[in-house]
């Protein structure tokens, strides 16, 4: 049920712009409610789940979304801010007619805690909120090395103002300059899209820019391009890309843009005009402010996303344990089977026993040419996890270019609209 | 004190009421007192679970939300052969397809079926 004090519920009129008008406390005593679900993120697992929520369960039930951010940044197709394809703007999503077309209520602050006992969510606001279930959706942190300046240093691996800050210092290279990224350790957010970013930038800046003596470097935590090898290896080659993997990064300078890592056992330096550094990742904070992590990730039931460390709480998208990829398609799949799940169990239906996620993702490789890469992911009753069911990849190409746009347009639409 | 979401809802639709009448009339404020509420209990969702619904739901990130594509890709909603059509199609739709049972597919296609078709 949900339940709000009535200081939140003043506060939530004062939200609305009706807490000076009118202050209406309502004088009733019959004891019947509707279910309350809280989906903290609104991203594409969160933005997928209440809507699904509230698209299969209707007036039966009640949905909350607590999202930091008035607009959310599309990670995917971002690299394609870096070449000039698209700006941060195309790439925006509001709230609005998505919250009054499903019905769904929309907060736009953090949660500082959990009261798992209690079902009650404390927000940045001063508010609280309370839930019958509660899906977190937070996405990733980041694992820095040391204490720098990601202004200076920017990851560019959340959208939006990161993205931009790393398209102004590629476009103010001069012909000759260094590009370096690093590659974090798997599991990381959307596996091609290190490879994609090296190969959009090589390309940009040698075939747009005329920059022929630049260079890209990139230094690879993992042993080998994890995804897409041959595709990523080839443009690597044509683009003259210098790829070094199994390097460890151990310490970032914002200052002189210089990087430190281990490579093969000895420690190196290297200076860079850009330095893109993608810190290695682990679930968003909320996920351990709630207690439902085991080490980095949360341990989840594959039938409904449900914790394992705690009832009534469910984890879906990139904070998630399993070995499902980290990536907005994939959130999206999880999010309409753990919405499906939540609704049988509010109505005490069975969940669902052999659920299918997939995963799809185009990647450019330069402002013409995509590749693409595909799974399907089923579960496992022995071993009770989702495992890969059949798995594809698309050489890159210019026919596959155009496909991408039509690909984001429909999983953007099914998760925003 | 605790209201549950109900209330909650009445509460919000009255004020807006409220608000407008505020303003129509003159008035700038409204303020209706509280009283004891008990503790609610949750109402039974009333939900109907469909396998071949949530299986289908997994075509949308590509061919949009109940099948209805928003661009030039194919929409799927009505759609009649859904097994002939998915396996003898572009590659990254035929190792999609691959991914599912026989079973499974009749369960999607039965689904989209019952779904408005938009277009030929």
């Amino acid at each position: 049920m949900k339940k709000v004090n009535s200081n939140s519920r003043r506060d939530f009129m004062k939200f609305l712009g009706l807490g000076s008008l009118a202050t209406v406390v309502p004088t009733v005593s019959s004891a019947e409610t509707i279910p309350h679900v809280v989906v903290v993120g609104g991203g594409f697992a969160g933005a997928t789940c209440a809507k699904y929520l509230k698209m299969w369960g209707g007036s039966s039930i009640d949905v909350t979304v607590i999202e930091a951010n008035s607009t959310y940044v599309s990670p995917i197709l971002s690299n394609l801010v870096l070449n000039g394809q698209k700006t941060t703007s195309d790439l925006s999503f509001t709230y609005g007619s998505y919250s009054s077309k499903y019905g769904i209520n929309m907060v736009h602050s953090t949660v500082n805690a959990v009261d798992k006992t209690n079902q009650t969510l404390t927000l940045a606001n001063g508010n609280t909120v309370n839930y019958d279930k509660l899906v977190l959706a937070p996405g990733i942190d980041f694992m820095k090395t040391n204490d720098y300046d990601i202004s200076k240093v920017p990851h560019a691996w959340k959208a939006g103002e990161q993205t931009n800050l790393l398209k102004a210092q590629i476009d103010a290279m001069n012909d000759g300059d260094t590009f370096t990224m690093t590659i974090p350790a798997a599991p990381y957010r959307c596996p091609p899209g290190p490879y994609e970013r090296a190969c959009v930038v090589a390309d940009y800046l040698k075939n747009t820019k005329g920059h022929t003596n630049s260079k890209v470097v990139v230094l690879d935590a993992n042993a080998k391009i994890i995804v897409e090898e041959e595709t990523f290896g080839a443009k690597f080659s044509e683009y003259g890309v210098e790829y070094k993997p199994s390097t460890t990064v151990t310490n970032v300078d914002d200052t002189s843009k210089t990087v430190t890592y281990i490579e093969a056992g000895s420690s190196k330096t290297l200076a860079s005009t850009v330095l893109n550094v993608i810190p290695n990742q682990k679930a968003a904070s909320v996920i351990f402010t709630a207690g439902v992590n085991s080490g980095n990730w949360a341990p989840i039931n594959p039938l409904s996303y449900e914790s394992v460390l705690a009832s009534g709480i469910y984890v879906i998208g990139d904070s998630q344990a399993t070995g499902q990829p980290k990536a907005g398609h994939i959130g999206n799949s999880e999010a309409k089977v753990c919405a499906d799940a939540i609704l049988r169990t509010l109505s005490g239906t069975a969940l669902y026993a052999s659920p299918k996620t997939n995963s799809a993702c185009y990647s450019p490789t330069s402002a013409t040419e995509a590749s693409w890469l595909t799974g399907v992911f089923k579960y496992d009753a022995d071993t009770q996890t989702m495992v890969a069911s059949n798995t594809a990849a698309g050489a890159s190409s210019t026919a596959n270019y155009p496909k991408m746009f039509n690909w984001s347009g429909n999983l953007f639409a099914d998760t925003f609209a | 004190m605790k209201v549950h979401n109900k209330l909650f809802l009445t509460g919000y639709s009255l004020s807006l009421c409220l608000a407008l009448v505020g303003c129509g009339g003159g008035s700038s404020s409204t303020t209706v007192e509280d009283t004891n509420t008990s503790i609610a209990t949750i109402l039974p969702l009333s939900y109907t679970a469909d396998a071949g619904r949530l299986l289908g739901s997994q075509c949308a990130q590509c061919h949009g939300t109940n099948g209805v594509s928003v661009n030039s890709w194919d929409s799927i909603a009505g759609e009649n052969d859904l097994a002939d059509e998915i396996f003898d199609d572009e590659p990254i739709m035929t190792a999609q397809a691959h991914g599912y049972t026989a079973e499974e597919i009749t369960l999607i296609g039965n689904w989209l079926k019952t779904l408005s078709k938009t277009e030929d």
